[in-house]
């Protein structure tokens, strides 16, 4: 298993933040999360997070989206978690994350 | 040297034969036209002195005998003529001879004629010689590169996918193609596709498909992300080719329901995609080819796409775009995708793209290797007998990892213990369940075991990770112990994890989690995952139960 890589990209005319984890993201990744969500010049206004490359997600990183929503203080329909897989969505599911972010 | 001398008058040949052998060479005579004939066939000579007034049958009749004769066709016939130059000779050398000396013969004029002659027959010798060599290692080239077909033949035609949904047409300059077009079907569902495209043509641009192709399989029976796969490709070619050959390539990845497709292009052509209301889009080749970044600056980013079923795409080599009109203008990726936007529906696109680049070209065949794919998305389900496949070999096994609180405070704990047990396909198979289960164990046991910290705390502050690894070095002798036991029980598959630590405080309960709170999401996480969730020796020892759910024997 590689490192985990995480990449932000913001679009400054849309404001719009995708965040691209590759990897595990775990409670070793969360802080590199953080990093990449934090200390942009322009708030994001919405937030994607696209899991298509994530190879499994913990407690820790699930506590770390919730935070991302607080500190950047986003709403429920401004945070998308896109292209989860199944096994990486089935635990976004059981931690009833359908419930408090988007997940397409 | 072994020369014949051929005359009928005895001192005319005794007189030749005493300053041949005089010179060194080996000498031999005959009387006559018959009998030269005769000596020549029982063993065949360098040179021929052949008299052409005789007696019977003449000396150019002799000649084309022995011309005619097995080996004849290498020796030199001189001939030894009375007639004045000019008149016969050039009947004479028609009949088979090489040279001519008139007589009466001049010695030092016949001692250089053989001497050139020799050098000639040398010279003959070694190009016969060559000629034999390369015609032998033509016979070989050809032996290997049917052997060497053979495998690319087998390598391409393990094609695992349903015919309705791919189909391609591809032609290649020579008995090599350097196209490579590969597809698999993923573990979960879904479909896997690559079509390359090697730098050059012929057996050294065919010589990568064979690595590739056998990674390629491997890493998608194991259903990995197509940008890993791509990584992995990308730092292959790298060590395993020389600089010069890359490999530009499109990797696509279809979910099992058809619609999501991730793609990572580098160095072909842009691909298209044509929904079934006929909206095109384009699969842009965003990276460089496969083999020219080393890994640290490979981009394993995809493109994502949401596709509705039924949709067509299109990948092509530069073979069709770069084929050349009159004026010296490429075909292009524009004209490609205007015949694709255009093709009346239920057309043969691919037929279509592949005469119109020929037909803008004026040329009848493409001046490189030219490879088109049509894959049509629809939703593609496992196939049972991948589900049967996952628990051959996959033995018990048991492991104890020791680690300290420094090793903890290091991380990648879970990535090294998820990788051993993974060498076990059902372990793979699982290994995202298994890596959350795995973490939320070991959180629980760091944070409240370990480090006797309070329930209640969250992620809130960015210090908290500092926090967690400054204090994990703090007590850097103290231990976590991980037992895992990978079993059976009648006809599942169990994997027992035990994690307890020489702290000084407790894992949390179970019964007083709390799923607004992170910790009580973990746990919750764990009850989820595993079948049975114990706390154990004063909250030392957490003990869970994985069951391979779906996985029988």
């Amino acid at each position: 298993m590689a490192t985990t890589r995480i990449q932000p990209k913001l679009d400054e005319k849309t404001q719009v933040l995708t965040i691209t984890v590759n990897g595990a993201f775990d409670y070793d990744s969360v802080y590199a999360f953080r990093a990449a969500y934090e200390g942009h010049e322009v708030a994001p206004r919405e937030v994607v997070v696209d899991l298509r490359q994530t190879e499994a997600i913990d407690s820790a990183a699930l506590g770390m989206l919730l935070n991302m929503k607080r500190n950047l203080g986003l709403g429920d329909q401004q945070i998308r978690i896109i292209n989860a897989p199944a096994d990486v969505r089935r635990v976004l599911e059981i931690a009833r994350f359908d419930k408090k972010f988007r997940i397409e | 040297m072994d020369i014949l001398v051929v005359d009928d008058t005895p001192a005319n040949r005794k007189l030749l034969a005493r300053a041949l052998a005089g010179w060194g060479y080996e000498v031999r005579e005959a009387a006559s036209g018959t009998e030269g004939i005769e000596a020549c066939r029982q063993r065949m000579p360098d040179v021929v002195l052949m008299d052409i007034m005789m007696p019977g049958m003449n000396g150019m009749e002799a000649a084309r005998f022995v011309r005619d004769l097995p080996g004849g066709k290498e020796l030199s016939i001189i001939f030894i003529t009375a007639l004045k130059e000019g008149e016969g000779l050039v009947e004479a050398l028609g009949s088979g001879g090489d040279d001519y000396i008139t007589k009466p013969v001049a010695l030092d004029v016949l001692q250089a004629k053989l001497k050139a002659h020799a050098r000639i027959r040398e010279l003959s010798r070694a190009l016969a010689e060559r000629n034999r060599l390369l015609a032998q290692h033509n016979r070989e080239l050809r032996r290997e590169q049917e052997i060497i077909s053979h495998f690319f033949e087998r390598a391409q035609e393990q094609n695992f996918l349903p015919p309705e949904m791919l189909r391609y047409r591809a032609s290649s300059r020579t008995a090599f193609s350097g196209d490579l077009l590969l597809s698999r079907r993923r573990p979960g569902g879904g479909l896997y596709l690559m079509l390359g495209d090697f730098t050059g043509h012929g057996l050294s641009a065919a010589m990568g498909s064979l690595p590739v192709t056998e990674t390629f399989s491997r890493m998608a029976h194991e259903g990995l992300p197509v940008g890993v796969i791509a990584r992995e490709l990308n730092r292959l070619l790298n060590a395993s080719l020389p600089e010069e050959i890359f490999c530009a390539a499109t990797l696509l990845e279809l979910d099992a329901t058809g619609e999501f497709l991730g793609c990572w292009a580098g160095g072909l052509p842009n691909g298209y995609a044509r929904t079934p209301a006929g909206e095109m889009i384009t699969l842009g080749s965003h990276h460089m080819p496969l083999g020219i970044l080393g890994d640290g600056d490979f981009d394993e980013t995809l493109e994502t796409f949401k596709l509705p079923v039924g949709t067509r795409i299109y990948l092509m080599t530069d073979g069709i775009t770069d084929a050349r009109g009159t004026d010296g203008e490429a075909f292009g990726e524009a004209r490609a995708a205007a015949v694709i936007a255009e093709a009346p529906r239920g057309s043969n696109v691919l037929e279509v793209l592949q005469r119109e680049a020929a037909a803008y070209s004026g040329r009848s065949s493409a001046r490189d290797d030219v490879a088109i794919v049509e894959l049509e998305c629809q939703a593609l389900v496992p196939e049972s007998d991948v589900l049967a496949d996952m628990g051959r070999g996959t033995y018990p096994v048991s492991l104890h990892l020791r680690v300290s609180a420094n090793d903890l405070a290091d991380g990648g704990v879970i990535r090294r213990l998820i990788d051993m047990l993974g060498v076990m396909p059902i372990v793979f198979r699982r290994r995202a369940e298994l890596h959350t289960v795995f973490a939320e164990l070991l959180t629980n046991t760091i944070d409240h075991g370990l480090l006797a910290r309070g329930r209640g705390r969250d992620y809130d502050d960015a210090e908290y990770f500092v926090d967690r690894e400054s204090r994990l070095r703090e007590i850097g002798d103290r231990h976590v112990d991980i037992t895992v036991s990978l079993g059976r029980e009648r006809e599942h598959w169990l994997l027992e994890v035990s994690v307890e630590h020489d702290g000084d405080g407790r894992a949390v309960d179970l019964s007083l989690s709390d799923d607004e709170d992170a910790h009580g999401r973990g746990l919750l996480l764990l009850e989820a995952l595993c079948e049975d969730v114990r706390i154990e020796n004063q909250g030392r020892r957490t003990r869970v139960r994985y069951r391979f759910e779906g996985l029988t024997l």
